[in-house]
């Protein structure tokens, strides 16, 4: 019997989680999506050509006040809600420009599907954190303090965060153009391939390189004046594309995947 | 045949050598035409008399005062001094050989000269235009929209060793402009090498007062002390008192002031 309510339970929540509106937007003649929010973006690889915005239920909307605001269009001080989800949707030549137009406190965060091939900036503003999952074009990420969860990626991917932590691991590794991770305060964590070329650049300022890789660190030459950046080049499996992973006061750690 | 064609022939005639109808018909015309016959008569004599002409033999006196007066001329004649040729000294032709030989190598060394000039005229300006080429797309890959294409061209700046101005600047740019804080960051590193150059130096100072991410205002902080540039001392001192300012870079800073006194 208990099971069966468990069962029931789950089945109600999958219900309710499909009732949620989802936004759908084609993404033909579309290169790059450009997402501007406060809170977390949780973006992952969907079967269709298409944009789909879910899981952005309102946090303080609870049936009757849904009720109050049935026939009113809501106003936002930042811009124009094209989409009936607090999201206003532009588009500019071949890029696709989402902005969140809802207070953090009231959206809690918004999940998204796109085609992986599709280029993606993410900017989850002062508090909210990124995942990513299996995007495998360019990734351009920025966030204050929000962490950074980046899997099945291929680069490139261009990260800063002012307090996060950057935690990616990678698939095979698309040497056109490098990958560069910077955190202020926070930790890098990147997990490659053993077999990967690259040319790496490690760098905490004040924390610690960690890696299980087996390489020879090329020496500073001379006398190296206190604070001097203490920047690790070397090459990996005869060198390729750069990846720099770089931490003021966190670590750097790098992996075999 | 008229008249004045058998007058041409009537030599041949006489000499017997004309075929026989030619002959025949002179012999018939001469038979008939009187004025011909004359001529016939006339020269027919004319031959006779010069075959019947005994050749004349000069006398023997005739042959002796002729080699006389061969050897009287030959005694009039003055003497003939044969031309020596001039006596040479010997280092002279030294000299001379020398001399030929060291025009014929400088001749030589002129040629290769100005060959090794034209190539390595064209030598830098392949180089030149290779150089040129490479700036120019650098320059159009930094104003990308992608941002590791940005990063790519900064980087690439970094295998150039005396970037022109139009570079530093584009660098400069992303430096303080880019939107993207790694891409200011790394052109803050790549013109940490050039810092020999004014504008370079200048930018960095200033960028000390613009920005404000706290990683590349470390960064930019190393780059100064290192090069122990004074003149960063003040905007260095202006970010310990900015409230928003983190610790640790309050911290990196009192470490750079430490070394730049």
């Amino acid at each position: 019997m208990k099971t069966l309510k468990i069962t029931l339970f789950l089945f109600l929540c999958t219900f309710i989680a499909q009732a949620q509106e989802t936004y759908k937007h084609s993404l033909s003649g579309i290169k790059k999506v450009k997402f501007y929010t406060d809170t977390s973006i949780d973006l992952t690889v969907g079967s269709s050509n298409e944009l789909v915005i879910s899981g952005s239920k309102n946090s303080y909307q609870n049936k009757s006040r849904k009720e109050k605001s049935k026939g009113l269009k809501a106003l936002y001080s930042n811009g124009n809600d094209n989409t009936g989800k607090g999201f206003e949707v532009t588009k500019d030549g071949s890029t696709l420009i989402v902005k969140d137009l809802e207070s953090f406190m009231k959206r809690s965060g918004f999940k998204v599907q796109l085609p992986k091939g599709i280029d993606v900036y993410l900017n989850a503003g002062n508090l909210g954190h990124v995942k990513v999952d299996g995007i495998t074009s360019e990734i351009e990420i920025k966030t204050n303090i929000g962490d950074i969860d980046l899997v099945n990626i291929n680069g490139p991917a261009t990260v800063s965060t002012n307090t996060g932590t950057i935690t990616a691991v990678f698939s095979t590794i698309n040497q056109s153009n490098p990958i560069s991770f910077s955190t202020a305060t926070g930790d890098v964590d990147v997990s490659i391939a053993s077999n990967t070329k690259a040319n790496l650049s490690l760098k905490s300022t004040i924390g610690t390189v960690y890696t299980d890789f087996n390489f020879k660190v090329k020496k500073s030459k001379g006398l190296s004046p206190v604070g001097n950046p203490r920047k690790i080049s070397t090459e990996l499996n005869n060198g390729g594309v750069l990846i720099s992973l770089k931490s003021t006061t966190g670590n750097v750690y790098l992996r075999k995947k | 045949m008229n008249c004045t064609d058998i007058e041409n022939k009537l030599v041949d005639y006489i000499d017997g050598v004309l075929s026989e109808n030619e002959t025949k018909t002179i012999n018939k015309h001469i038979e008939s035409c009187s004025s011909c016959k004359n001529v016939f008569n006339e020269t027919n004599e004319l031959i006779n008399a010069f075959t019947n002409e005994t050749v004349a033999q000069p006398t023997s006196n005739l042959k002796t005062s002729f080699e006389e007066m061969l050897a009287q001329e030959k005694k009039k004649q003055p003497k003939v001094i044969a031309l020596q040729p001039a006596k040479r000294n010997s280092y002279k032709s030294v000299l001379q050989i020398a001399a030929s030989v060291a025009i014929l190598f400088t001749g030589y060394l002129l040629g290769g000269y100005q060959e090794s000039q034209n190539s390595q005229k064209e030598i830098a300006t392949y180089q030149t235009e290779q150089k040129q080429l490479k700036e120019n797309m650098l320059l159009a890959m930094i104003d990308n929209s992608s941002p590791s294409t940005r990063i790519k061209a900064v980087n690439y700046t970094e295998e150039l060793t005396t970037p022109d101005t139009k570079i530093l600047e584009a660098l400069i740019d992303r430096m303080h402009n880019d939107s993207n804080s790694n891409v200011r960051l790394s052109a803050a590193e790549a013109l940490s090498k050039f810092t020999d150059s004014e504008l370079v130096k200048t930018s960095l100072i200033q960028t000390l007062t613009t920005e404000k991410n706290p990683s590349i205002q470390v960064e930019v902080i190393q780059i100064l002390v290192q090069i122990q540039e004074k003149r960063a001392l003040d905007p260095m001192k202006k970010i310990l008192e900015q409230p928003e300012a983190p610790d640790y870079l309050k911290t990196q800073v009192n470490i750079g002031i430490a070394q730049l006194i």
